[in-house]
């Protein structure tokens, strides 16, 4: 069995390395850095995929919001919107910004005077609600919003008592969406188990696999000589989660793995495993793990010269300014982070977080990147239900979902696989002594 | 050199940098206790207060050097204001000290928090060169530390054997109302032992935020370690921390270095359990009336 | 020199000293005996400020010392040697005696004054490098008194100096004391379970029971007989 990741760790993990990154990078920098990567990223886009990039039709924003004057009727339609707003820190934000992302959506649907649909013109309302960050709480909202409120879509929440309530969703057909990590690896089984098909739920946080595999293909294209890997993570279940998929992903790309090391929660000197772990002459030293582990993992084994080649999902700019000439010679990839997590790599994630900005009153919140892993499905949901002619027919509605490839602010071409994952790609960037960071965006892995 | 020999040399080398701050947090909590009986929890916040205020004051544009004093004294200081505002009131009691230590312990992780954040702050590196002799890595930075641990240990003893107010130390901590009776301000000496038990955190503090990200959780891992350390080296006694710094240092470093790393912590706890139940008052009990009422 | 006066102290609820009154004059040694838990080392406690007294007086040169802190009271003049002695065990012989002179910062007067306490005992001075724990009990004796007589004290407080002594042991401490008050011309307040060596030293008795002073009056004017008696609490102050 896959082993249960909790999304709060990783979020907190992608989060924390992002607050960094946020209150590190000044303005201007993003913008440049921003052109500078679309620029550097034409030549790998697409090539590091595994499939052919899909030729349909790709829907826009305006595909979506497009009237053409004929509807007679107007209708406010009910959504559920659930999210942890109270609770744990990690959890709180990743959540808050999460359901911030369909709210955005939802105001910008809604001032563009709503959605037609044949004749009607369909506006959003949500209704909306803390949980808490109780799984109890959860149960009871999912069933207040199903039963009392008769609602046929729910958001959220990111984390506690998800897997109980799609449960209950799918039990129901009620469309479920949701940025989170468990569904993916456990309860998609155990919600088959317990309704028989999960046919409504979707889940918008693209799988981590994807982003491991990602990151060893990628290096792999760029560097051909690398063979040796060596591994450190936490000892904890979520640690040695991450060690697996490493091991996984970079087995899969052709690499070696020479040494897996974890260490116990709350270490700041990794020495003695650097040194053990050096002794198999590793190519490429890998850790993902939470921000201040990284920063102390990657400067000891810079200081040691473990490998030669080190990677980290520390933001790039945060990596330069904290090792400086500690870098010469050495080579740091900045790799596996979901896309715009460091810094806007096209056009339409650029114009995206300045009118994010405006809606946050006029400054982004903490980690905005994550409100990208609800945002463009809003928009997506919307495009099913015009696909199928109906704002309350489930199942056609899912159906039409599935085929929906959709080019929003995130990326290019979002679509859910078979399993209902959304698919993006990977935004990697090397830092290098005294030369500006390269970000390249990778394509995600296709199925 | 051949490459087990580097190898080991590399894991000594190691164990050194981390055995001399495990060393100064132990003799912090030591000192303190060997003369209240107080086992200060709070140790590991003073230590974390002391990381972050060093960033801090190099943030605004000190040299690293200067700022590592400069937080000690800062912390010194509020730790007297602590034993002043607090912890004197607990000095017949002991257990109600360890019980303000904890309740201290959260205020000032809020207080940590609410001033720098919950992210992390990136180590401050005055050097960056790194010494490979015969196959083996030396931050000099790792050095630097190594010695000023050194340093300020050796000094702390010549205070403590050679000085009047060392003496004094010394005094009150084996026998209290004795030292009264020679004249000793014993009120005195005890604050001025909580300050010197701050600033001793506060410096290790320092010098961690010289070699690793800190952040503001960073106290308590240490505690844990200072307090096993003058745990092994027996509560109250100076030099048996310093013994037992290293001994941990080591097992956790080679434990860790050679066998699995997952289980470092228990090689320590291992160790700990192991001497406590040959010997139930550490390698070097310290003797005094209280540490007697105490057991 | 002291004059107290309705002085009572309590542990807790407990009574240990009830309105005592006593006074020690000018180069004078006082003995204050009594049975087990009368309250004579709660008495010195109270005068050299271990314990604050919830009531009465303590006059010291004229000058009240009630609710001043130990350490000043040891700076007035008024030594207290603590029963069982209490030196640093660990630390060396004259690291003791130096502790002794705590108060003092002359340091010619204090290498003066270490000289004449190792005359005084010889011992010490052969011993000086040692732990103060590794003495014999009497050396450890004599080890409290001279690093009580490090700070020249004027008034020498004695809770059962003889104790666990052998008798040898004794009557040295006994030739000591006298040369303390004699020699030096020290006050003394010898408290002491055994009688027959206090009233040898003193001139002037004071038998405490149940935390009360029960009989006083010159040592050649109190007979055993009327010690006994008190200790067993019967005769009241002649
Ligand atoms: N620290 C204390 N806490 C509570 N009660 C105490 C304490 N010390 C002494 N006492 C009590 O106070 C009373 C007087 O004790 P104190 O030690 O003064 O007697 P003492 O005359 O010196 O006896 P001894 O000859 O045994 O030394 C006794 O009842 C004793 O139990
Ligand atoms: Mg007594």
């Amino acid at each position: 069995m896959i082993k249960r990741l909790r999304v709060w760790w990783i979020v907190g993990v992608l989060l924390t390395a992002l607050l960094v990154g946020a209150a590190c990078t000044s303005d201007d920098d993003v913008d440049d850095d921003g052109e500078d990567a679309t620029a550097t990223s034409a030549p790998t886009n697409g090539e590091a995929a595994t499939a052919t990039p899909f030729t349909g039709t790709i829907l826009t924003p305006e595909d979506v919001l497009r009237k053409d004057g004929t509807a007679t009727k107007e209708v406010e339609i009910e959504w559920g919107w659930m999210f942890e707003l109270s609770g744990p820190p990690q959890i709180q934000i990743f959540a808050t910004v999460t359901g911030d992302g369909v709210l955005f959506a939802v105001q910008e649907i809604n001032d563009a005077g709503g959605f037609q649909i044949g004749d009607t013109i369909y506006t959003i309302k949500l209704l909306e609600h803390d949980t808490e960050s109780d799984p109890n709480k959860t149960i009871g909202i999912t069933r207040q919003l199903i039963v009392d409120d008769e609602v046929n879509v729910i958001w959220g929440p990111a984390s506690f008592g998800e897997a109980e309530a799609t449960v209950i969703t799918q039990a129901e057909q009620v469309l479920h969406l949701c940025a989170c990590q468990d569904r993916g690896l456990t309860s998609l089984s155990s919600v088959e188990k317990a309704a028989g098909e999960s046919h409504w739920a979707f889940q918008t946080l693209p799988l981590v696999s994807r982003f491991f595999l990602q990151g060893a293909l990628n290096v792999k294209e760029d560097h051909p000589e690398y063979e040796r890997v060596a591994i450190i993570c936490i000892d904890s279940e979520i640690g040695r989660s991450i060690c697996e998929l490493y091991e996984e992903s970079y087995s899969a790309a052709g690499f070696e793995i020479v040494g897996v090391k974890v260490f116990p929660p709350g270490t700041s000197d990794y020495t003695p495993l650097l040194t053990n772990l050096k002794q198999q002459n590793p190519d490429i030293l890998l850790n993902f793990d939470d921000p201040t582990a990284q920063l102390n993992i990657l400067g000891q084994a810079l200081d040691m010269n473990v490998a030669s080649s080190y990677n980290t999902s520390l933001p790039p700019d945060i990596v330069q300014a904290a090792f400086g000439d500690r870098l010469e010679g050495k080579e740091v990839t900045a790799g596996g982070i979901p896309r715009q997590a460091t810094v806007p790599t096209s056009e339409a994630a650029a114009a995206y977080f300045e009118r994010y900005a405006e809606f946050s009153g006029g400054e982004l919140p903490l980690a905005s990147f994550v409100s990208l892993l609800s945002y463009d499905f809003v928009y997506m949901l919307v495009a099913a239900m015009q696909q199928a002619g109906t704002v309350e027919d489930t199942t056609a509605i899912a159906d039409a979902l599935e085929t929906i490839h959709y080019a929003g602010a995130a990326e290019d071409d979002i679509y859910f696989n078979e399993q209902h994952f959304s698919v993006i790609g990977s935004d990697g960037c090397i830092v290098r002594f005294e030369q500006p960071i390269e970000c390249s965006h990778d394509a995600p892995v296709r199925d | 050199m051949s490459q087990e020999l580097s190898v080991f040399m590399q894991q000594l080398f190691n164990a050194l940098t981390i055995s001399g701050v495990y060393a100064l947090v132990a003799l912090g909590i030591t000192v303190i206790f060997g003369l209240t009986g107080i086992v200060k929890f709070s140790i590991g916040e003073l230590l974390t207060l002391g990381a972050f205020l060093t960033f801090a004051f190099w943030e605004g544009g000190t040299t690293f050097f200067l700022a590592v004093p400069l937080a000690a004294i800062a912390v010194g200081g509020f730790s007297l204001l602590l034993e002043r505002g607090a912890f004197r009131f607990t000095l017949d009691q002991p257990i109600n000290g360890f019980i303000v230590s904890l309740g201290l312990i959260l205020v000032l992780q809020n207080l940590i928090i609410e001033i720098w954040g919950v992210g992390f702050k990136a180590p401050i590196r005055p050097f960056t060169q790194v010494w490979e002799v015969g196959g083996v890595s030396m931050p000099v930075q790792r050095w630097f530390v190594v010695w000023v641990a050194v340093v300020i240990i050796g000094l702390l003893f010549m205070v403590l054997r050679y000085t009047k107010y060392g003496r004094a130390m010394r005094a009150c901590a084996e026998d209290r109302d004795a030292a009264a009776l020679m004249g000793i301000p014993v009120a005195l000496v005890i604050a001025g032992t909580f300050a010197l038990g701050g600033a001793l955190a506060a410096t290790a503090g320092g010098l961690l935020a010289s070699l690793f990200a800190i952040q503001p959780f960073l106290g308590s891992q240490y505690l844990l370690k200072g307090f096993a350390v003058a745990l092994v080296g027996g509560l109250g006694n100076v030099e048996g921390a310093v013994i037992a710094a290293v001994l941990v240092g080591l097992t956790e470093t080679m434990g860790s270095g050679y066998l699995a790393t997952e289980w470092r912590d228990a090689y320590t706890f291992g160790l700990l359990i192991a001497i406590l139940l040959v010997r139930p008052r550490g390698l070097f009990p310290a003797r005094g009336r209280l540490q007697e009422t105490l057991q | 020199m002291l004059k107290i006066r309705q002085l009572s102290s309590f542990y807790g609820p407990i009574q240990a000293l009830r309105e005592v009154s006593l006074d020690v004059d000018s180069g004078e040694a006082v003995a204050v005996l009594g049975p087990n838990g009368a309250g004579k080392s709660t008495l010195l406690r109270t005068i050299s400020g271990l314990v604050k007294p919830r009531s009465g007086s303590i006059l010291y040169r004229e000058h009240e010392i009630v609710g001043r802190s130990t350490h000043a009271i040891v700076k007035l003049g008024i030594v207290h040697v603590p029963e069982g002695r209490r030196i640093f065990t660990q630390m060396t012989v004259l690291e003791n005696l130096m502790m002794g002179a705590f108060t003092r910062d002359n340091k010619k007067d204090i290498e003066e004054h270490l000289e004449f306490v190792y005359e005084f005992f010889p011992d010490l001075a052969e011993k000086r490098r040692q732990l103060g724990g590794e003495l014999s009990g009497g050396q450890q004796q004599m080890l409290a008194i001279g690093r009580a007589l490090m700070s020249e004290p004027s008034l020498l407080l004695l809770d059962e100096p003889s104790l666990g002594l052998s008798p040898i042991m004794v009557e040295q401490l006994g030739k000591t004391i006298t040369a303390i008050r004699q020699d030096l011309g020290m006050s003394i307040m010898l408290v002491e379970q055994n009688a027959g060596l206090a009233l040898e030293l003193t001139g002037h008795v004071y038998v405490m029971q149940a935390g009360r002073v029960v009989l006083s009056g010159a040592t050649d004017e109190v007979s055993i007989e009327e010690i006994r008696q008190a200790y067993l609490g019967g005769v009241s102050n002649s």
